[in-house]
């Protein structure tokens, strides 16, 4: 198994490879960094050179193939999230004070957060033209979906290596069978680790545990209702997905995360979406199949 | 014949060559048939003849631009038609896609120790 680590997207990405060593798979390596470090490019909010910045500055971009992929695919989710995943809560996200890379936001800071801020507005893909319009006042984060893009990206050209595993501060996609079985992936919990064998698919977990800070003495978290237009409220602290790919993986970890341990347990029943759902008071609820 | 008689005659002569001098006069024979129409109603006429001829060439226009609109209207409807078939396809499509995008592999617990772990980030 060959494993290599870079820090980017404001987190560890970690790959696996199951082959032995040799310069093929190093290569390979080599190769996904530049593509992470490439896409990162195009998608960081806090990067002002970067083309996601650019669309917000000026609302309307001839965007590049990766940008309207990604565009086109959050507002599909938001589509069949009945708006609980939104690529527009950008302001809401900056409203909470998480304006800037996350090592750099003040934990706690004295002044309270911003009014909530508007969510859902619109947003055009002309695919003809190439052209992403959002409507005024309206600005995207990418954030979760493009890290899940980002992952799926790797993890296709990694695996002409051979099998791998991509995987990017809990967003994980296999691709290839893993020569002992199904691929292990841990999902941490508050008591033991639930451990899902996998062998085709991704995984992604998304919650409120980590990226959290206080602002005026209230706790302020990343995952946004767009319904509020500032940080979810809810039972449950994390949400782990299993899904065909990260990108998927992400929107529904999202959508689960917003509809509440009840509702995202019987969503993923009736959807046969195998989810591992951490309660606030530390229960550890299996859905969707997986037992 | 006496005198007075003739000159009766005379005055007679003379009154009547008055009257016909007079008629003649008044008839006014010399003047031109054009000189005698009143040239408003001439440029009337022609004002007339111009606005009936500008009808017509405003019928044939019109009747051109409704042809061409009609012929336009039908390309439309049928572009409109296209567009809509093609709208339903996708309408179909999506729907499929969604179904698919809540699709999931299968998944297990395991007992094997994890090569990775997820956790929010």
């Amino acid at each position: 198994m060959q494993r290599r680590e870079i820090r980017a997207m404001g987190t560890t990405v970690e790959m696996l490879v199951d082959v032995p060593a040799g310069a093929s798979v190093e290569i390979a390596f080599d190769e996904a960094c530049a593509e992470i470090e490439r896409l990162e490019g195009r998608f960081s909010r806090f990067r002002e050179d970067s083309e996601l910045s650019a669309l917000n500055r000026r609302g309307r971009l001839r965007a590049s193939d990766d940008m309207l992929a990604v565009v086109a695919l959050a507002v599909e989710a938001r589509a069949l999230t009945g708006g609980r995943f939104d690529p527009t809560v950008h302001d809401a996200v900056v409203a909470a004070g998480y304006d800037r890379s996350f090592d750099a936001v003040p934990p706690d800071a004295p002044e309270p957060a911003a009014p909530p801020a508007r969510c859902g507005g619109g947003v055009a893909i002309y695919d003809a033209l190439g052209e992403i319009t959002l409507d005024p006042g309206v600005h995207l984060d990418l954030g979760g979906i493009a890290k899940g893009y980002v992952v799926d990206r790797v993890a296709e050209r990694l695996a002409a290596a051979g099998p791998c595993l991509v995987n990017a501060g809990g967003d994980i996609r296999i691709a290839g069978p893993f020569r002992r079985g199904p691929w292990p992936v841990g999902v941490e919990t508050p008591g033991e680790e639930v451990v899902i064998g996998l062998r085709e698919g991704a995984v992604a977990t998304s919650g409120r545990d980590r990226r959290q800070w206080r602002r005026g003495g209230l706790e302020q978290h990343h995952l946004i209702d767009p319904g509020q237009g500032r940080p979810a409220e809810g039972d449950l602290r994390t949400v782990t997905v299993v899904a065909g790919d990260a990108c998927q993986a992400e929107v529904l970890a999202k959508s689960f995360f917003l509809r509440g341990e009840r509702g995202a347990a019987r969503e993923a029943e009736a959807l046969g979406i195998p989810c591992v759902l951490v309660t606030d008071d530390d229960r550890v609820v299996l859905a969707g199949g997986l037992a | 014949m006496t005198r007075h008689v003739a000159r009766a005659y005379a005055a007679a002569g003379a009154l009547l060559v008055l009257f016909l001098a007079w008629a003649v006069i008044s008839a006014n024979p010399w003047a031109t048939q054009a000189a005698k129409v009143d040239p408003r109603i001439t440029a009337l006429q022609t004002r007339e003849a111009a606005l009936r001829h500008e009808a017509v060439v405003v019928r044939r226009v019109v009747r051109h631009r409704w042809a061409v609109y009609k012929v336009r209207l039908a390309h439309r409807n049928r572009q409109i038609a296209l567009v809509q078939k093609s709208h339903q396809r996708a309408v179909a499509s999506a729907q499929a896609a969604a179904t698919r995008s809540y699709s999931a592999p299968s998944a297990s617990v395991v007992t094997l120790p994890a090569l990775t772990v997820t956790r929010s980030s």
